[in-house]
């Protein structure tokens, strides 16, 4: 792999510190951030779609991200908190996609033309979300987490996951960590009430 | 609390479990393998476009600018030449009637006899 020199430079210009740790080269230095962090990512971003090839797609897209505007880090966070930050807000951007394309296919439904895409089923193999109770209830679990404000939703979906304390939650949101386990505390109500909803009506 | 909220409790339970349950995912080992090709080929695509607009000669884009300008004039002459051409063949066939019909041999009067007759006495 081969970084221009201008972003090279930069590149260089923003891991100074880090090189005096050893690590010599912008290539080995990327190479490295990504080992590091690559499960993670995959990770948080899994919690948000809950499908492995989305997840993946999504974390390196991050990656690309993280490549391109690195010169654009400031240490003010840590460097891992600007990754999180950018794989939570490429998560919340694929949902809202997600959510336009339903909104666009159950319109075509309703004038009645049929996208192909939709009737063709995920794979079922390798994807840990359909290893999980049935699918029906993962579906009711989605719909519910879309419902919820995109900070609820990221401060509850990241304090599931092994690896985030309340104060890095706080930092990829930008806030304090009361704040956080204000947002918790609320999602987890309004999620509660959500399918409490759901399965009265069903029943 | 009658059996049907007991039981919609029950599924509130079992869905928000899914989270706690949700298995910690391994990466695939070619994942920063195709990320580090995805890079590359981007960087390639960069560079072949950086590339384009550093070549970039003005001189070079003037005489262009010069010559298709050049070419331009003279496909506008070629095409506004064309009825002209026209224009001044059908002339000289006007001028050809002329001749032909103001000749001596068929002109209805004679300037020099006409002179001739004007000199007798």
């Amino acid at each position: 792999m081969q970084m221009n020199t201008g972003s090279r430079e930069q590149s260089r210009a923003k891991i100074q510190p880090l090189e005096q740790q050893g690590i010599t080269s912008g290539e080995r230095f990327f190479s490295d951030l990504v080992a590091e962090h690559q499960e993670m990512v995959v990770n948080t971003c899994f919690r948000f779609v809950f499908n492995r090839e989305d997840a993946e797609d999504l974390a390196q897209e991050v990656f690309v991200e993280v490549y391109r505007s690195i010169d654009k880090f400031r240490e003010e966070a840590k460097l891992s908190t600007w990754i999180y930050r950018i794989a939570v807000s490429k998560s919340l951007d694929h949902l809202r996609r997600l959510k336009r394309k339903k909104r666009f296919s159950s319109l075509k439904r309703i004038i009645g033309v049929d996208d192909p895409a939709d009737t063709i089923a995920a794979p079922d193999h390798d994807n840990p979300a359909d290893v999980l109770v049935d699918k029906e209830r993962v579906a009711v679990l989605q719909e519910a987490l879309d419902g919820l404000p995109d900070n609820q939703k990221t401060a509850f979906l990241l304090s599931k996951q092994d690896g985030y304390s309340n104060q890095e939650i706080a930092d990829i949101l930008q806030t304090t960590v009361p704040a956080v386990e204000s947002l918790i505390h609320r999602a987890k109500k309004n999620l509660k009430s959500r399918l409490e909803r759901h399965y009265t009506a069903l029943s | 609390m009658n059996r049907s909220t007991e039981q919609r409790d029950a599924e509130v339970v079992k869905t928000l479990k899914i989270l706690d349950d949700m298995p910690r995912l391994e990466v695939h080992h070619l994942f920063r393998a195709h990320l580090l090709q995805r890079i590359d080929s981007m960087e390639s695509r960069n560079s072949f476009a950086s590339s384009l607009a550093g070549g970039f000669n003005p001189r070079l884009a003037f005489f262009g600018l010069l010559l298709i300008l050049n070419i331009g004039s003279g496909m506008l002459l070629f095409v506004h030449g064309t009825p002209q051409s026209t224009i001044n063949s059908s002339g000289g066939l006007a001028e050809a009637f002329n001749e032909d019909y103001g000749g001596p041999a068929l002109s209805y009067y004679d300037q020099t006899s006409a002179d001739r007759a004007d000199a007798k006495p």
